[in-house]
């Protein structure tokens, strides 16, 4: 069935006219026709899957084509805002959700920063792109009306030459005056670890979304204006106002997020020795790339739309800012003053990624990597994953010199630039780099290479944390829907000792009992169970991961504070109880689309390494994942999922997901 | 009669200094001495961690046993980003 039948098969099940105050159109966008076709989304679906990455599910479970290849124009790129982005503080993200090309999984990836905030500003909930584009297009909606704009002046800018220029042409300015996402160069070649750029830094990073959105001949969406009526049906500001006070009063966001951002993170997996270096060869690696060091680099922090908290670091190398910090003195003498020379960024993953885990050592060597990602909408998680593997292939072997052309020892900064830019262009043996996971499979390495592949369902790993030790960690990279990937279920409280030694605190926090030792397998399924749902919720209202209660910490704004305002601005009313259910249903929308694509309890697994080699430093030297103790805890976990043995919901859960996904 | 001295060596965190300089000393036997001394016990949402001589320390941490010339860093707790 073709994707325009499935769609006119869909129709009818959709609402056609608003549901609850504030709820924004699904706009389906035939790219090829250029035509548009609008709809709401049924209350019945709301209350089971709310909206964001929850509803994304449901679009995509109704309009994939499992028998086409992922990278099909007729296999839908969709865009969620969440029920509460934009108008609760730090609700600022939105889903961009699909078939992957890269893991051939579920693709479903966040980004915050203005997009998805601008989608809702207009009376956007979802955006439901398909069709191959007969050229380059830019897909421009002012206020909810869309243009399909020749993109030409466009293709073959990246991120930085890119979003000046649509500044320029538009006559706006980000943020204030509309809301984009992008793609680079890297995605017009169908780069399979490049993102869609939703900001300077902010991207839909994981899965290939930018390949994605490249196969449709899509080179951006902008939306300008706010033209939506977004009357609440209660008032909610008040409620804002106690969620702000939350959200600041939290240690983890003053002491840790508004100060240095998510690099505060290195220093407890090096000292853990749970840092992953050289493709996990190794778990510590130097102090020099602790937090602290990145200090005279930093100019300032800034945040996505409406969010008190401002947890990006910036970045400036060449030390001439009006800021005051860092000085000539300290400026390195290998500084080179291009374009490069400061951005936004880093995060934690891509200091990981582009640290210990290609064997750099030097605090501005990974900065300039991290703005060259960014300028090339290169996802630094399986950019990393995917030069740290090619770099273990050379160490071992398995590929030489001569197949690669370029030296790969660890640590060879120049080649790791070099590249990047390689990549982008799927030049030379960036075209390997480019296939990301599917290097093997497109016959570019040997089977024998998947042995060292640090990879679950196809996704490399999205967080530089090796999680030999935490078994949580572990349990929830190898369960999480996407594949390899720490933000859809990390129990990060895990690493917090004063956490561990409270148990009736802990129960209470998860819902039962969780072993104090981080090593045990006892009671994990249950805090991975918890987290998994609370995180599928702030997903599908809009929340983000660092601001949502149990990542970081305890006393972020959860299920209450959701409830409360899912209510004063939908007029919705849910109970914890049944908000919690809402992330339940979203993992189990997830499973069943990931079981049409093949997926079984087999792929609920974790790489190799981790079952077979010990950790070999630190506190946990000698530690490793029991395969026994994992298949124990992996059907522990099945069974408080509601799903059966084989990893997919329980036949009655199944009717009554279906209940609502077809009926 | 002589008593026995066990002098350890603490870096603090910056949330934690309150003009004190990042590296203070004190007589401590265990981690649980340090942070009543800190007055860190009952204050759940500040999230620090111990290290001792560079191991992070992730549960029973009261009761872990310091001897003379250990060195003990606090650090903030955070795994995910």
């Amino acid at each position: 069935m073709s994707i325009r039948a499935r769609i006119d098969a869909l129709f009818p099940r959709l609402a056609s006219e608003q549901q609850f105050p504030t709820q924004g159109q699904t706009i389906f966008v035939d790219l090829e026709r250029q035509e548009i076709r609008r709809a709401w989304i049924p209350h019945r679906v709301v209350t089971a899957l709310l909206g964001g990455r929850g509803v994304n599910m449901f679009l995509l479970h109704n309009l994939l084509d499992e028998t086409l290849e992922p990278i099909d124009p007729e296999v839908p790129l969709i865009f969620g805002t969440g029920i509460l982005t934009s108008m609760v503080p730090s609700a600022s993200r939105g889903n961009v959700t699909s078939w992957s090309p890269e893991s051939r999984v579920l693709m479903d990836s966040n980004a915050g920063d203005y997009f998805p905030s601008f989608m809702k500003l207009n009376g956007i909930d979802h955006l439901v792109l398909y069709g191959k584009a007969p050229k380059w297009t830019l897909l421009h909606f002012e206020g909810d009306q869309p243009k399909f704009v020749d993109a030409s002046p466009f293709v073959g800018l990246d991120n930085i030459d890119l979003r000046a220029k649509i500044a320029n042409d538009f006559n706006g300015v980000e943020g204030k005056d509309y809301g984009l996402a992008a793609i680079t160069t890297a995605g017009e070649n169908l780069v399979l670890c490049s993102g869609i750029m939703a900001g300077p830094k902010a991207i839909y990073a994981r899965g290939g979304p930018g390949a994605k959105m490249g196969a449709l001949n899509l080179k951006a969406v902008l939306i300008q204006g706010r033209s939506a009526d977004l009357s609440t049906a209660r008032p909610h500001k008040l409620r804002n106002r106690d969620v702000a006070v939350k959200l600041l009063n939290t240690s983890v966001v003053k002491n840790a997020l508004k100060k240095r951002g998510t690099p505060f993170l290195y220093k407890p997996s090096r000292m853990l020795g749970a840092m992953g270096t050289k493709n996990n060869q190794e778990t510590t690696w130097t102090d020099k790339l602790d937090a602290e060091n990145i200090d005279p680099y930093r100019p300032g922090m800034e945040g996505c739309f409406a969010c008190p908290v401002n947890c990006r670091p910036l970045n400036d190398m060449s030390m001439l800012g009006e800021s005051g910090v860092g000085s000539r003195e300290s400026e390195s003498p290998t500084t080179i003053h291009d374009k490069y020379v400061k951005g936004d960024g880093p995060e934690y993953v891509t200091l990981g990624k582009f640290g210990p885990n290609v064997g750099i050592t030097e605090v501005t060597q990974v900065l300039r990597l991290n703005n060259i990602c960014n300028d090339l909408g290169l996802d630094t998680a399986s950019t990393g994953s995917a030069i740290s593997w090619a770099m273990e292939l050379y160490q071992r072997g398995i590929i030489t010199r001569e197949q690669t052309q370029i030296d790969l020892e660890w640590g060879n900064y120049e080649t790791i630039e070099q590249l990047l830019f390689m990549t982008a262009k799927r030049e030379g043996f960036g075209d390997v780099i480019a296939d990301s996971s599917q290097a093997v499979a497109m016959g570019k390495y040997p089977a024998e290479s998947l042995a060292y592949l640090m990879a679950v369902k196809g996704l490399t790993q999205s967080d530089p944390h090796d999680a030999r030790i935490l078994k949580a960690f572990a349990l929830g990279l190898a369960v999480a829907t996407r594949g390899m990937d720490h933000l859809r279920n990390r129990v990060t409280l895990e690493i917090n000792a004063k956490i561990n030694d409270s148990p009736d605190f802990k129960a209470e926090l998860y819902g039962g009992p969780v072993s104090a030792e981080p090593n045990s397998y006892e009671g994990k399924e249950t805090a991975v169970r918890r987290c998994e749902n609370i995180y599928a919720v702030g997903d599908s209202v809009g929340m983000c991961r660092f601001t949502t209660k149990l990542f970081n910490s305890p006393s972020l704004p959860g299920y209450e504070e959701f409830a409360d305002q899912v209510a004063n601005v939908t007029g919705i009313e849910l109970t914890n109880e049944a908000i919690d259910h809402i992330g339940l249903n979203v993992m189990g929308v997830e499973r069943l689309i990931n079981a049409k694509l093949g997926i079984t309890r087999a792929d609920d697994t974790l790489p190799k390494r981790w079952f077979e080699e010990a950790i070999g430093v630190g506190p946990y030297k000698g530690e490793k994942i029991d395969r026994g103790e994992f298949d124990k805890m992996l059907s522990r976990f099945y069974a408080i999922s509601n799903l059966t043995e084989e990893g997919v919901p329980t036949p009655e859960w199944r009717e009554e997901l279906e209940g609502v996904l077809t009926a | 009669m002589q008593t026995t001295q066990t002098r350890i060596t603490v870096r603090l965190p910056e949330p934690l200094r309150e003009g004190r300089g990042d590296v203070i000393t004190m007589n401590a036997a265990s981690l649980g001495d340090i942070i009543a001394k800190l007055d860190l016990a009952d204050d759940r949402d500040e999230l620090f961690n111990f290290a001792v001589n560079g191991d992070l320390v992730l549960h029973g941490e009261k009761d872990v046993a310091l001897k003379d010339g250990d060195e003990v860093e606090i650090v903030v707790a955070f795994a995910g980003g």
